[in-house]
This record gives structure tokens, sequence and C-alpha cells, in this order.
């Protein structure tokens, strides 16, 4: 069988496949090589999501996504529904994802029937950083317990590169990244796990790739031996945009950098991972995540209305109205709605 | 007391500005207007001693340039002196008139922080100045408390609102208060406040002085400085507070900004955050408001001519 493409974006040396029962899952947070990992791991010759729809490349990542759009949809849904977004992570209860009120219930439901249709067949890469917090959900429904590849970074470097790819402060940046480590630790308890340092992994690319591939055999996901070269030529130092060393740091990131410090040693693989015990979250995590949370629901609010004066305008029943107004000139003033 | 002009009372928000407000006007300062008093609440029993018009005019000018209590602009924006901000002076100019008929007049509002250099281009320079700093900690938990403001954000606003405040007294002459020193010793702060309005040429009652230091006592200290968690951003912001510490007390004639260590980048990062939920949040009150909005969906549920709930689109990171 033919490895192939799937989009012109996301291209993947064709080849024999790799072989296995169970899939291997990305998590870590936004913009810290999750993309370049998955890719690797296509190159080792794992399976993309059985989709049309993989998330090709961007100016903000050259080499793609490796996302289906299809699950990055559902994931961000899973967010909303737990009080959040991707840029504004929640911090749901321990079991949010065995709940049974409906909602949660329909989520369910909803991830197995994705899973049906987008992961069929095994072994598929499933990669989306918001995994870090929706696993639970995923693993509830999955026929096989997944192994898991965690992606750590450098906390300012992926505050750097939100900074310049979505205007974010970098002091949001830390904050956010803080919440998805923290839980991309917990959402893996108990599966096969690689803690991938991702700037390590760029200086020595063909250490950790064979590693990698080690740890994908001890979990059955056979990899072709002539795939482990190739995948190697996946993580390039130029690929490493944004170095923590360029910068002045914020009084804030040693809180952050701790948290990095005490996972770096855990790097290699985990028969059976046991999250580590880790210092409180700081406080100010949650003010910074809050605030951007209220700054996005304001947000959709303003559309929202936006939206509907729009709709409401192209409605006949409002044109005639209005028409009528305006000729009997018996209906109100009707100010100008302001824009930005 | 006979004269004119007025003492302008500025700190930031919970710092005690108006403790010292209540003994500028035992020692013989005129309050606002009656009719125009904040009136006292649960979170400042003793009364505000505050103009409602005037902070309500605060509050506006702010906003009319994009900004908001919460979410002041920086002390270089040259706002104060924008077309936006300008055209509102005739109004300003108008409204003061009207919340002191009495003068010399003491006024107390924590916004002046940052709307002081706009009322210096409405009004002649004030007499003098006050300015009351309290530790950020203390301040922080106490707005936290009283308006559920985060934290984090509470820290950032005491920043701001001090940076502003030190650069918008400049050249006045000015006294510098610490509200934990005001309330360990009454007597000797009241006394040195009505030296400040007599060398400023206000005449202090003799009793005033006295009066003064019995408007205050120590309970009015609710919040101690604890704050656990926050004990980097805290160490910081009393950098700041232990840069202005030795100026405390002392009258200055002509008040000159002292230097102040940087604000860590996290200061601006949370008040733009404030700044642009504000600005959604005011767009999307216009927007709800205006007729063709209540107008047309008055029209739309009659008539059922409306579209279904838009879709919730999840954006790609």
């Amino acid at each position: 069988m033919t490895h192939t493409t799937t989009t012109p974006a996301a291209t993947v040396t064709p080849g024999a496949p790799a072989t296995g029962d169970r899939h291997a899952v990305v998590v870590g947070m936004h913009r810290s090589g999750t993309s370049a990992v998955a890719h690797t791991l296509a190159e080792l010759g794992l399976l993309l999501p059985q989709t049309s729809d993989i998330i090709g490349a961007g100016p903000t990542n050259e080499r793609g996504h490796w996302e289906a759009r299809a699950l990055v949809k559902f994931d961000e849904w899973v967010l909303h529904h737990l009080g959040g977004s991707w840029s504004a992570p929640p911090d749901p209860d321990p079991g949010w994802e065995a709940s049974a009120d409906p909602d949660t219930a329909a989520l369910r439901r909803q991830a197995s029937q994705l899973a049906a249709v987008t992961l069929a067949r095994a072994p598929v890469v499933l990669k989306d950083p918001r995994l870090s917090l929706t696993l639970p959900l995923w693993r509830a429904v999955l026929d096989h317990q997944p192994c898991a590849v965690l992606v750590l970074r450098d906390p300012v470097d992926v505050a750097r590169s939100l900074e310049r790819r979505d205007g974010f402060p970098i002091s949001l940046g830390l904050a956010v990244w803080d919440r998805y480590v923290r839980q991309a630790t917990q959402v893996v308890a108990g599966l096969p796990v690689f803690v991938l340092p991702y700037a390590a992994a760029l200086e020595e690319p063909d250490r950790w790739v064979e590693a990698l591939a080690d740890f994908l055999d001890a979990c059955s996901i056979r990899v072709p031996p002539a795939r482990r070269h190739r995948a190697a030529a996946v993580l390039s130092p130029d690929l490493r945009h944004h170095r923590a060393d360029t910068r002045p740091d914020t009084s804030l990131a040693p809180r952050h950098r701790e948290l990095l410090r005490l996972l770096e040693p855990l790097a290699g693989p985990h028969e059976r991972w046991v999250p580590p015990a880790l210092p409180e979250e700081p406080v100010w995590v949650a003010d910074l995540i809050r605030l951007a949370w209220l700054g996005q629901c304001a947000e959709a609010g303003r559309r929202l209305a936006e939206d509907e004066l729009t709709w409401i305008g192209r409605s006949r029943v409002f044109q005639a109205v209005t028409a009528f107004w305006r000729a009997t000139r018996t209906g109100p003033a009707l100010s100008p709605v302001p824009r930005r | 007391m006979t004269g004119t002009g007025y003492v302008a009372v500025l700190g930031m928000h919970r710092s005690g500005t108006s403790a010292t407000a209540g003994m500028l006007l035992a020692l013989g300062l005129a309050g606002p207007a009656a009719h125009d008093l904040v009136p006292a609440s649960e979170s400042n029993e003793r009364g505000h001693f505050e103009s409602r018009s005037l902070a309500e005019m605060n509050a506006g000018v702010l906003e009319t340039v994009g900004a908001a209590g919460y979410a002041p602009p920086g002390p270089d924006d040259p706002w104060p002196t924008s077309p936006a901000a300008q055209a509102m002076v005739p109004e300003a100019a108008a409204a003061w008139d009207r919340a002191f008929p009495r003068r010399p007049a003491m006024w107390k509002d924590p916004r002046l922080c940052c709307t002081l250099p706009f009322w210096r281009t409405v009004l002649p320079p004030p007499r003098g100045a006050v300015l009351v700093v309290r530790d950020p900690a203390e301040v922080a938990r106490s707005l936290n408390r009283r308006d559920g403001v985060a934290v984090l954000l509470a820290l950032a606003m005491w920043d701001r609102y001090l940076r502003c405040a030190v650069r918008a007294v400049d050249g006045l002459p000015t006294l510098l208060l610490g509200y934990d020193a005001l309330l360990a010793d009454p007597a000797r702060w009241a006394g040195v406040l009505g030296d400040f309005l007599t060398s400023l040429g206000l005449p202090v009652p003799a009793d005033g002085p006295a009066r003064a230091a019995g408007t205050l006592d120590a309970q009015l200290r609710h919040e101690r400085s604890t704050l656990d968690g926050y004990e980097a951003p805290v160490a910081e912001e009393r950098e700041v507070l232990d840069a202005l510490r030795p100026l405390a007390g002392r009258r200055t004639p002509r008040w000159e900004a002292p230097t102040l260590p940087g604000p860590g980048p996290w200061v601006a990062d949370m008040l733009d955050q404030r700044r642009e939920l504000e600005r959604l949040r005011h767009e999307l009150f216009w927007v709800r408001k205006s007729r063709v909005y209540k107008t047309s969906s008055m029209l739309w549920r009659l008539t059922g001519s409306g579209r279904p709930a838009p879709e919730a689109e999840a954006a790609h990171p």
C-alpha cells in the first residue's frame, strides 16, 4: 500500500506505511513544534486522518499544520463547551468528559462519529494542540488507547511566536503556554508517552527521531526501517524562528520556566506516564486568560449583533416596512449604526 | 476661607484619597456642591468627597479618547491635546464651575491621575496637588474585593495610575503622602497637610489640623499587604513605591517627576487587553442601542423574517 499525499501542502514521501492498532496523538502548546512532530510521524509512516481537509501550509506554518480541519473545529467546540477557546484555554474539572449532562453526552456521541470516519484505519497521527485539553473526550470514545508525544518548547519562544502571529500580549502567551502544558501532562496519564523537547530535537534530529521510532515500535506501531532517516530531515534548525535569548525577559517568565525545567528531565520514552508533581499554576494565569476570554465573548457578541443587522437589513419585510415609512413619513427616525 | 482655584487630590483608587480629601475639608477647603456628591457606600463608609458630575466627565473624557478608568492611557500618550479631547473643553469648564460653587476647592478623584493633564488645558493650574500612595498589594486586594477586578489587572492599574500621576503634577507645588504613614500618625500628617496649604497661601483654621486628624482612625486600613502567589509582580511594583518613599512628606514647590524603575511588560499587556475589551463592549452597546437595531429586531421577532442563529465558527489559530 502506498502512503499518499492529502494536499500539496501536506506532502509525505511515498512508501510503505507503518502498521499497528493504535493511534499516536501529538499534544503540546501551539507554536511548540507540534506540526513538525506530526509531519515527522507522518514521514515515519503513520497515516493522516481519513479526511480531505488536512490544513495545509500558511504564512505562519510553511510546512503545513498536519491537522484535520473537522477535528480542529470539533475540538474548538469542545473548548467552548468548557468555557474557553484555543487562546483562552479553560481549566476543566478532572473527569469532565464522563459527565452525564446532555451536552457532554452529545459531545461524546459526536466524537465517536467523527472517530469512526476519520480514524477508522490505524495507526493515525492525530495532532491538534487543543488535544492538550480535549484528549480525555477522545480517550473515552477510542477503541484502543493511543500513545502520545508531548512536545515541549521554551515558553518565551512560544509567547514571542504568538505575539508575531496573532498579536498576543507576551504575558498572555506565557499564561496560555502554562495552562496547555500543565493540562497536557494530565491528559496523557496512563498512556505510553514520549516527551520531546523541541529545541533539542532540532539540534539532533537523527538521535531524537530514532528514539521516537523506537518508542513507536514499543507501542506496537511498526515503522518501516527505510523511513527513519527520511523522517529526521523534517526537523531542521531553520524551523526554530524565535529563540528565547532574543528579547529581554518579562518578570513573569521565570515562574513559567520553572515548569519547563521540571519537565525537561523527563524527556524520552515512558512506558506508562505518571503525571509528575508540579507546583500550583501561577495565580496570574487565570487573570490573564479570563480577561482574554471576556474579550473574545465581547467580540463574538459584537459580531453577532452586526451580523443580525446585516441579515435584518436584507429581509424583504424590513425593506418593505421601511419603504412604507419613508413614503408615508410615519416611521421612527433610524439612527445610523456606529462602525469601527 | 476665601480665594480661588483648587487643590487636586490624586492617587490610585483604594489608596486613601477619600481619607485625604476628608482631612483637607476639615482644614478649610470647600468640597463639591452637596447635590453633586457621590454618596457614601459600603466600600467607603465615610464618603467619597467626590463630585459625581466630574467623575462622569472624567470617565467620558477617557472614553472619548478610547480609554477607560480600568485601562488608562500611558503617561506619554498625547491624548489631552487631541482634537477629540479638546472638543470637550467648553463642556468640561462649565461642569467644573457647576460642581465647585465655593472655592478654594478640594477636588478629589482618582481618575485625575490620568485626566489632570487634560484639566490643565481647561482650567488655570491647581494651587497645589496632594498625591497619595498606598502599597500595591493592599490596593489590588481591595479593588479585587470591591469590584472583582483581577488582581494582576489591579496591579497594572496601580502602576499606570501612579506613573501618570507623578507626571500629571509636573511643575505644581505637590505634597506626597503615604497612606500607611497617614494612618499611623494622623496628627502629624494633619499638621503636614495644614502647613502645605499655608505654603500655598491658603488660610487654615486654628483647629483645622486637630479636626483633620480626628477624621481618621486605623480602622480605615481594611486590607493587609499579603497577596499570595503574586509575589513577582508585587515585588516589581514595590520597587516603584520604594522610589517614591523618600519624597513622602516633603513639600515640593515645583514638582519634578522622579525616575521610576520601568514597568514590567505585563502591565501594558493587561491594560491593552482590558482596553480592547472596553472598546468591544462599547461597540456592542451602541449597536444594540441603535434604533435600526431595536426597530429591526422587533420587526424580526414579530414577522419571523430573520435568519436562523449563525453557526459558530471555530477560528483556526
